[in-house]
């Protein structure tokens, strides 16, 4: 699941090679994510010198019978759709010949990762920067739940930055690889994709009827570890992560979560209920209305939770 | 498209409060269907690429065609959001690009593969397509259509269906009514 940072040059078959090399040069491997979603490299364009992110959509070998597979054609009609200063832009889709049956997306280049940028010895001022970071994280997932597209895999490797003169110039949310495009009335769909440390707990506990909430859940988890410099939720496995959300948030009763006792029963051997911790005790860096918007992402219940549009409103981000 | 935002305030019923998975659906219904209506209005084919640009084809072939697509749906059981979306890959394909008769049943199956793809749960396998064609065309032209599809229309296959509005509409059609009318959901 975790990110392996190795740099250097991307391994690419000859015939990615040729698809490539007469318009681009000087390639450099940013993140590898294991062959289903692509490594990501960055190159320069020849004609104009720009640098550019790419990443190649291989088609599973047991799939290349029937074309162009689900994954990726649900992923690229998504970038597509997507235009926002938020969201990382999908510059083209290169046209591939006869032989090579791979996708290859050029998008901007944006330096950093959160991932790295958490990892890097300096502390974060969240103080500073928690501000103009949530704003331009929640614009950017306002106008996606507008469009009806669920992110799904939020984390801090997904959301790039790139700063100048220590403020946030830019800030983007990436990988689309699982997003989802979500049409009235609202169906069951797959809860497997995404890191469980991020995942909501409607997610984890098997609801398949989610929606847009999911993805404020995962922003509130990234928020907190901003401030914690930590993940908020260790473990490698759902039940682990739930356990770890119960003993922060307490667990859900059907006064703060209506219907949850009913589609998942094991909630009421919680007699008594844990009880919440304090929040305000757990992030003694934040202040109050930066703790209040906090437990309103954390919200157990995701018809409840806050949306991106209200969290927009919130008094934490009003300029 | 700038007048779809007025529209918002004209709203008189509420019909997504009633709704029963909504989430945090209703408080971005309206905007949602603002954005369908203007990303319709982007992606729309021609009207005219009959009269404009082919030269071989006709309209009473592309609507052989599409009859022929509603067979081929009926027969391995489709869903009809694949088959609209499958006349709209066929009429923005046809809209820019010149199609000469022989290869019109070859662009129809084609779209129809892609359409299933994306909107199917299980999608026919690609022999299944060749097969209803009378073996008329092999995988790899099947193949090669798509890409060339694909790289025409750039990948955009989120586009709002007249499906998309039919469920909305009914819901509309049926705020005012205490019981629901089971038969309208056929239609959709």
């Amino acid at each position: 699941m975790e990110e392996i940072v190795h740099l250097g040059i991307p391994f690419l078959t000859p015939d990615q090679w040729d698809v490539i090399t007469p318009a681009y040069k000087d390639f450099e491997l940013i993140r590898s994510e294991g062959p289903r979603f692509g490594d990501m490299f960055k190159c320069k364009l020849k004609s104009t010198k720009e640098v550019v992110a790419m990443k190649i959509l291989t088609i599973p070998e047991d799939q290349k019978s029937n074309g162009i597979p689900y994954s990726i054609l649900n992923h690229v009609s998504i970038l597509k759709t997507l235009n926002h200063p938020n969201i990382l832009k999908l510059h083209t889709v290169l046209r591939t010949d006869l032989d090579v049956e791979d996708v290859f997306l050029v998008f901007e280049y944006i330096d950093v990762s959160l991932k790295k940028f958490l990892a890097t010895p300096f502390p974060i001022d969240v103080i500073k920067l928690g501000k103009p970071f949530l704003r331009q994280a929640l614009s950017g997932l306002a106008y996606l739940h507008v469009q009806k597209i669920i992110h799904r895999n939020l984390k801090p490797n997904n959301i790039l930055l790139s700063f100048q003169n220590h403020e946030i110039s830019k800030l983007k949310l990436t990988d689309f690889g699982v997003a989802k495009s979500i049409e009235p009335p609202l169906s069951p769909y797959s809860i497997n994709m995404g890191n469980p440390c991020y995942k909501a707990p409607e997610l984890l506990l098997g609801f398949t009827n989610y929606s847009t909430a999911v993805d404020i859940w995962s922003m509130g988890c990234i928020f907190a570890e901003m401030i914690k410099l930590q993940p908020l939720f260790i473990g490698n496995d759902g039940p682990k992560i739930l356990t770890e959300i119960f003993c922060l948030l307490g667990t859900p009763t059907e006064e703060n979560w209506p219907g949850v006792a009913s589609l998942c029963s094991f909630i009421q051997a919680f007699d008594p209920p844990i009880k919440p911790k304090d929040l305000a005790a757990e992030f003694p860096k934040l202040e109050p209305d930066g703790l209040d918007l906090l437990s309103r992402m954390l919200c157990l219940c995701p018809n409840s939770r806050i949306s991106a549009v209200e969290a927009l409103e919130h008094p934490y981000l009003r300029p | 498209c700038e007048k779809l935002r007025d529209s918002v305030d004209l709203g008189i019923v509420d019909i997504d409060s009633k709704l029963k998975d909504s989430l945090v659906w209703t408080s971005y219904a309206p905007d949602i269907y603002n954005s369908i209506h203007v990303r319709e209005c982007e992606r729309r084919p021609s009207a005219d690429y009959m009269e404009k640009l082919q030269q071989d084809i006709t309209p009473t072939m592309r609507g052989i065609l599409v009859d022929w697509l509603v067979e081929v749906t009926e027969e391995y059981q489709l869903v009809p959001d694949t088959l609209y979306l499958a006349v709209n890959l066929i009429d923005r394909f046809l809209s820019q690009r010149l199609v000469a008769k022989q290869m019109l049943q070859l662009l129809g199956i084609t779209c129809m593969l892609i359409s299933s793809k994306y909107e199917e749960i299980l999608a026919p396998p690609l022999q299944d397509f060749c097969d209803i064609t009378d073996n008329t065309y092999s995988k790899q032209q099947v193949l090669k259509m798509e890409k060339e599809v694909l790289n025409l229309l750039h990948f955009q296959l989120a586009v709002p269906t007249i499906k998309t509005f039919l469920r909305r509409f009914i819901v509309v059609a049926q705020s005012s009514f205490k019981v629901v009318y089971d038969e309208l959901e056929f239609i959709a």
